[in-house]
């Protein structure tokens, strides 16, 4: 052979195509990436759950056996009640939505994104809103009270820490949301 | 530059340059999980550059020069790959050869690269896809002229090598 033969070899490849996405292997890890998601949105809700009625708990014993209670404690009871409601609802409304689903690539991959929406809302939700709100109640409480002041610089310096990581683990839920909608994206434009 | 215009480039050239991609992955990755994580790296580093793309080249030159160099990084860093860390799910492997007749004189002549040098090989992919002397230069880092003593000695190689096997009825 001469190497112009060589080459027209080497050419005929390019009208080929030379591999396939093996469909199956994709799905199944489109399962795996839904049930991390889900698992993932299962123990923040629990979190929440819990949090909530515990500390709401603790505070309705001091504010109305104890009778300690002062409005901050009072207006955290309410807070604490207003997030665990919240995360039982939207616990409700994830577990009724999954049913939804068709049990196929595009159906399972729709499923997956659909809970790491609902985790980036999720954490958007506590990130902005209901933890600042906890802190400021509970540090207006802190500095109302007789407290030395710096217990307030350091619960302060605290929710700085808790911010800033619970900003990551966002960012972190957003991440794994992109790239699962980038794969949609990928698949409703190229046929398997 | 935004993620998004980001992911659209990022798109359209891994599916634009997909068969340029798989030769390289072919030639530096002989089992269907090494081929699946090399196309991974590659993929990843492609993502990587695509701020760092100045259009002072063709796309296709850019996107040779990072497969290459992933390719040659990561047969150094494969050696040391243990087998039985990874699981179960990242050794599967998504993409399998498609079902298309094989080929033989093909893969011969892939079973010949990967015989090669892992420069040669480099070498050997460039000038099959039609590279000049100046864009392999670039590329590889190599003058012109080592180039075409190279390109000398690997075509005689590879017809020698085909008469070899034309004699033995390929």
């Amino acid at each position: 052979m001469q190497f112009n033969d060589l080459q027209k070899i080497w050419d005929s490849q390019n009208n080929k195509p030379m591999y396939v996405i093996r469909e199956e292997v994709l799905h199944q890890k489109i399962i795996a990436k839904g049930r991390k998601a889900g698992r993932t949105a299962n123990i923040t809700e629990w979190i929440l759950i819990l949090t909530g009625s515990t500390a709401a708990g603790i505070l309705i014993y001091f504010d109305f056996i104890k009778d300690e209670g002062n409005t901050f404690s009072f207006i955290s009871v309410v807070l604490f009640s207003l997030i665990t409601v919240y995360g039982l609802i939207n616990r409700f409304l994830r577990k009724n939505k999954a049913e939804g689903f068709v049990r196929s690539v595009l159906g399972d991959l729709e499923h997956a994104l659909s809970v790491s929406e609902y985790q980036v809302s999720l954490s958007k939700g506590m990130l902005y809103g209901f933890w600042p709100a906890v802190f400021f109640i509970s540090l207006l409480s802190l500095i109302m009270s007789d407290k030395p002041i710096w217990y307030s610089i350091i619960f302060g310096l605290l929710f700085i820490a808790v911010s800033f990581l619970s900003r990551w683990e966002h960012r972190c839920y957003v991440h794994r949301r992109n790239e699962l909608a980038a794969l949609k994206k990928k698949l409703t434009e190229e046929t398997l | 530059m935004i993620n998004k215009t980001q992911l659209d480039i990022f798109d359209r050239w891994i599916i634009e340059f997909k068969p340029l991609l798989f030769k390289v992955v072919r030639a530096y990755a002989f089992t269907y999980e090494d081929q699946n994580d090399l196309f991974q790296e590659i993929s990843i580093q492609i993502w990587r550059s695509i701020p760092n793309f100045k259009e002072r080249s063709k796309v296709s030159t850019w996107l040779y020069r990072i497969a290459l160099n992933v390719a040659l990084n990561w047969t150094r860093k494969n050696k040391k790959h243990t087998d039985g860390k990874q699981n179960i799910e990242s050794v599967k492997h998504i993409l399998e050869h498609a079902k298309e007749p094989v080929d033989e004189r093909l893969d011969w002549l892939y079973r010949e690269i990967e015989k090669l040098d892992k420069v040669d090989r480099s070498i050997t992919l460039l000038m099959l896809d039609g590279f000049s002397y100046k864009e392999m230069a670039e590329i590889l880092g190599i003058s012109e002229s080592n180039i075409g003593v190279k390109i000398h000695r690997i075509k005689k190689h590879l017809t020698n090598q085909s008469k070899t096997e034309e004699r033995h009825a390929i």
